[in-house]
């Protein structure tokens, strides 16, 4: 997963951080790890189990999905839903 | 809902979380609730009907295997007609968040079984951002940034 940094990346996730864990509409939890990068544009790339989350969701494209944190600053847990076309 | 029989007899060896494994050995971690002398698998039960996109009146035939863990044997349809288990390698596992999770007392029924499935707080979405997942989202194992993005972000 690869997000940009400013606006709602910016307040809440940190730079430092190299592990999240993002919790699915059923109470999964995937366990992902994060690498912000700003070498030609400033980007956080989340990897590790999303692409496992995809698999077993059967998730197709075009799906909205919702990422969630309940305050701003220093997150390392999101919540994630996911909503049809 | 596990039976009353059943979890007098083998309650005890059943802890606040059980593993449901197939024989794909995909497993699912659920966490248990003791209602009235009644064992429940209550969170974790959801991405099982989702996994195997099953939905009202399938059937399900598990083996207590001991120390908290079912195996999965047969899974049926409303029409009884077997469901394929989705292979994955290596196999999937299903773990549930157990950080802020209420302790494990029984408690009488609640008023609705809804009550007892995972469900999102909306306080967990007070800060939120809505994306559209792309194709290279879904194949490439990362989430692409595209321009929707940008008009998505709502804070």
């Amino acid at each position: 997963m690869m997000l940009k940094y400013e606006g709602f990346r910016e307040m809440l996730l940190d730079k430092s951080n190299t592990t999240i864990k993002l919790i699915d509409d059923c109470g999964n939890r995937w366990d992902c790890y994060q690498v912000y990068q700003s070498l030609l544009e400033k980007l956080f790339k989340i990897g590790g189990q999303w692409k496992r989350m995809v698999d077993a969701r059967r998730m197709k494209h075009l799906v909205y999905m919702k990422l969630g944190a309940p305050t701003a600053g220093n997150n390392m847990t999101f919540y994630i839903s996911f909503r049809p076309i | 809902m596990i039976l009353n029989c059943f979890g007098s007899d083998f309650g005890d060896q059943i802890n606040d979380y059980a593993l449901l494994v197939d024989k794909n050995g995909n497993e699912f971690a659920m966490r248990v609730k003791r209602i009235n002398g009644s064992i429940f698998l209550t969170r974790g039960w959801a991405a099982l009907g989702d996994f195997y996109d099953i939905g009202l009146g399938a059937w399900f035939t598990l083996r207590f295997m001991g120390l908290s863990r079912f195996d999965i044997r047969k899974i049926k349809s409303k029409v009884k007609r077997e469901i394929s288990i989705p292979v994955f390698t290596p196999p999937m596992r299903f773990l549930i968040e157990r950080v802020g999770l209420p302790p494990n007392v029984p408690y009488v029924f609640p008023a609705s079984m809804v009550d007892l499935s995972f469900c999102h707080d909306p306080a967990n979405f007070q800060m939120s951002y809505e994306k559209q997942l792309s194709a290279d989202d879904i194949k490439s194992g990362f989430l692409v940034n595209n321009h929707l993005e940008q008009y998505g972000t709502r804070l």
